[in-house]
């Protein structure tokens, strides 16, 4: 089977005050893949993710990045959330005072305007969220309380895959979300991505870890370092860093 | 449905010389889902009557069965309009509004000499006050409106002499009361000077839920000033909301007098523009067990200006006293100013304390977390400046929802 190619990262370079954090970073992803990237602390992990999730004000940028046929830096945040783009934040927002429940309401409304669809009915906005609270063992109350407002690192990284569920788009970023999770958070956070994963979704994790892989097939692992790709191989690749550190790859 | 109250207001103040007719049709438009009747309402309409005040006393059984009947939740019963009663068959409308004109009045207290019947039976009290000069007045709370929501407008009319105002009122909720006032204030003309002095007695055993939502735009000043006192175990729960396009100086005065009372006060300001808003709670505590809560939380706009003062004072040798004072500033531009200043005069040691202020601004982090999920700039201050007002007004209580239905985005942005 043929995939289409969901995202094309040619030549990228990025720069904030005057350091180089991405150079000339070149990258692949088709639809249905799901692919890891590892490296060391400032490789650039969490800039790319920043870049592809539309929060690039903050940078200068060369080269190109193409999703879907798009040029994904010419549109925003919110532009890039509503055709199909998800970052799942390594540290999630606090929002006191704003109720999850009412958070979720609001930016399926935003994704079914954008589709030119009627708002979601209650009832069906109830049983989608039931549905996916009960994949990822998350308390009804949960919902209840403001955004990720007093929650535990592992109630915030459930939440923001919660949040991935009830959006369902194409192209998922999840940055270091192994973090802060407990082993059992962390099989139930990779059964809902198992879950939600088939051959129209991409995935990109961006991990430390190679102990995610336990829990997850992916078809690519790469290693960033200084802003560029040194090494892209499979599964292996992640265990072989497990084993003798970055330093070796250098 | 949801219609901006003060749009309306203003365009039919504007459009209609008649304005008593005026101030009735907003009267419903607070109700939106009365709204549709207003179109209907036609007071020269045959099947309208007009029922003089004083001959209401001769309602016949068949009229006071058909109030009786037509009295539910929620629905509009009555209304107090010009020292006439006009009911209507059409939609079971039934009205009068009390002109104050430089008399001292105490209108409930008639009513409940006279009319306890008709109060038995409704759900709802509706006064308005139409404000022409220097004002006394008081209202007394008896046993026979036990439960009832009143309802108070107060508009104040553009004929006042040398644009000055000053009026005293005087509320008494006598013993074993549970009762809830909503109390409105609007003033859409200029440059009105207006004092305005309130004066609660709580008696014995007694719960008021009283409401406040003040609109002034009028480009003037506007002092409130709140006197509460408590007498024995009662609870008072005070939630106001200030919308006010004026200077506003609001002062709150409660003492707890009487052993195991209690005050619970949150508060709302919303101020834009250039203008200066000052307000003083202050909370003495006189007696054993008494606790007050005070939560004032504002949002500032522009170049105004907002200046809260809390100040919590225990008496000597007083026991067992629970006191907490807390306020909350969000910043919607970096010209507007908002100081706190939460203060505490403690002069006994068996108390628990706390008081506690907190400002900060639209957050970028915040802004960029929630367009990551599709939801555009405007939307999400929206939900923000929305989820912050929810603090306090995020509840089931019914009268609160009438509160927030009234709190339009676009009246606060």
């Amino acid at each position: 089977m043929i995939k289409s190619n969901l995202l094309n990262i040619s030549n990228l370079t990025t720069s904030f005050t005057n350091k180089i954090i991405l150079n000339k970073l070149n990258f692949k992803i088709n639809s249905g893949e799901t692919h890891v990237i590892m490296g060391p602390n400032g490789a650039g992990k969490s800039t790319l993710a920043n870049i592809l999730s539309g929060n690039h004000d903050q940078y200068n940028i060369s080269g190109n990045i193409i999703y879907d046929n798009t040029n994904l830096l010419s549109l925003s945040a919110e532009k890039l959330a509503l055709n199909g783009i998800f970052l799942s934040f390594q540290h999630p927002v606090e929002i006191p005072g704003l109720s999850n429940i009412n958070f979720f309401k609001s930016f399926l409304n935003a994704k079914n305007k954008h589709l030119k669809i009627n708002p979601i009915e209650n009832n069906d906005f109830m049983t989608l969220l039931n549905a996916n609270l009960k994949l990822l063992n998350i308390k009804s109350e949960l919902t209840h309380r403001s955004v990720n407002d007093g929650f535990s690192g592992g109630e915030k990284k459930k939440n923001e895959i919660l949040q991935m569920l009830l959006l369902d788009p194409k192209f998922v970023i999840l940055d270091e979300i192994d973090s802060g999770l407990d082993i059992d958070s962390l099989k139930l956070v990779f059964n809902a991505v198992n879950t939600f994963k088939n051959n129209n979704k991409s995935i990109l994790i961006i991990t430390h870890y190679s102990r995610i892989l336990k829990y997850i097939d992916v078809d690519f692992v790469h290693i960033l370092h200084n802003g560029t790709i040194i090494k892209t191989g499979d599964q292996a690749l992640a265990y072989d860093v497990e084993k003798h550190g970055y330093s070796y790859f250098l | 449905m949801n219609k901006n109250i003060l749009f309306v207001y203003k365009k039919l103040l504007n459009n209609n010389k008649n304005f008593y007719i005026s101030y009735f049709r907003i009267f419903l438009i607070f109700y939106s889902k009365h709204y549709l009747l207003i179109d209907n309402l036609n007071l020269n309409n045959s099947k309208s009557k007009i029922i003089n005040y004083n001959s209401l006393s001769k309602l016949n059984t068949t009229f006071k069965n058909y109030i009786k009947n037509n009295s539910k939740n929620n629905s509009l019963n009555i209304i107090f309009f010009n020292n006439l009663y006009i009911y209507s068959n059409n939609f079971d409308l039934f009205l009068f509004i009390k002109i104050i004109n430089n008399q001292n009045y105490n209108y409930l207290n008639l009513f409940n000499n006279f009319y306890f019947e008709l109060f038995n039976n409704l759900s709802f009290v509706y006064i308005i006050n139409l404000i022409f000069s220097i004002n006394n007045y008081s209202i007394n709370i008896y046993n026979n409106i036990i439960n009832k929501n009143i309802f108070i407008f107060n508009l104040f009319n553009f004929e006042i002499i040398n644009n000055f105002l000053s009026i005293k009122k005087y509320i008494l909720i006598n013993k074993n009361i549970k009762c809830n006032i909503i109390e409105f204030f609007f003033n859409d003309f200029n440059k009105i000077i207006l004092n305005i002095n309130m004066f609660f007695k709580l008696n014995n055993n007694t719960i008021l839920n009283y409401y406040l939502i003040s609109d002034f735009k009028n480009n003037g000043y506007n002092y409130i000033t709140f006197f509460f006192k408590h007498y024995f175990n009662n609870i008072l729960n005070f939630i106001d909301i200030y919308l006010n396009q004026t200077y506003s100086f609001v002062t709150i005065n409660s003492f707890l007098i009487g052993k195991h009372t209690r005050f619970n006060k949150k508060s709302i300001k919303i101020s834009k523009f250039h203008f200066i808003d000052k307000f003083i709670y202050n909370i003495y505590h006189y007696n054993d067990s008494t606790q007050s809560n005070v939560f004032f939380i504002s949002l500032s706009n522009n170049t105004s200006k907002l200046i809260f003062i809390g100040n919590i004072i225990v008496g000597n040798k007083i026991k067992h006293i629970n006191a907490n004072l807390k306020c909350e500033g969000l910043m919607l531009s970096n010209s507007s100013i908002i100081q706190f200043d939460p203060n505490m005069f403690i002069n006994s040691n068996d108390v628990q304390c706390f008081h506690g202020a907190s400002i900060g601004c639209v957050n970028n982090t915040i802004l960029k977390y929630m367009t990551s999920r599709g939801l555009d700039l405007n939307e999400c201050k929206k939900i923000i400046i929305i989820s912050f007002l929810n603090k306090i007004l995020n509840t089931n209580d019914i009268n609160i929802s009438i509160l927030k239905n009234n709190l339009k985005f676009n009246n606060i942005k």
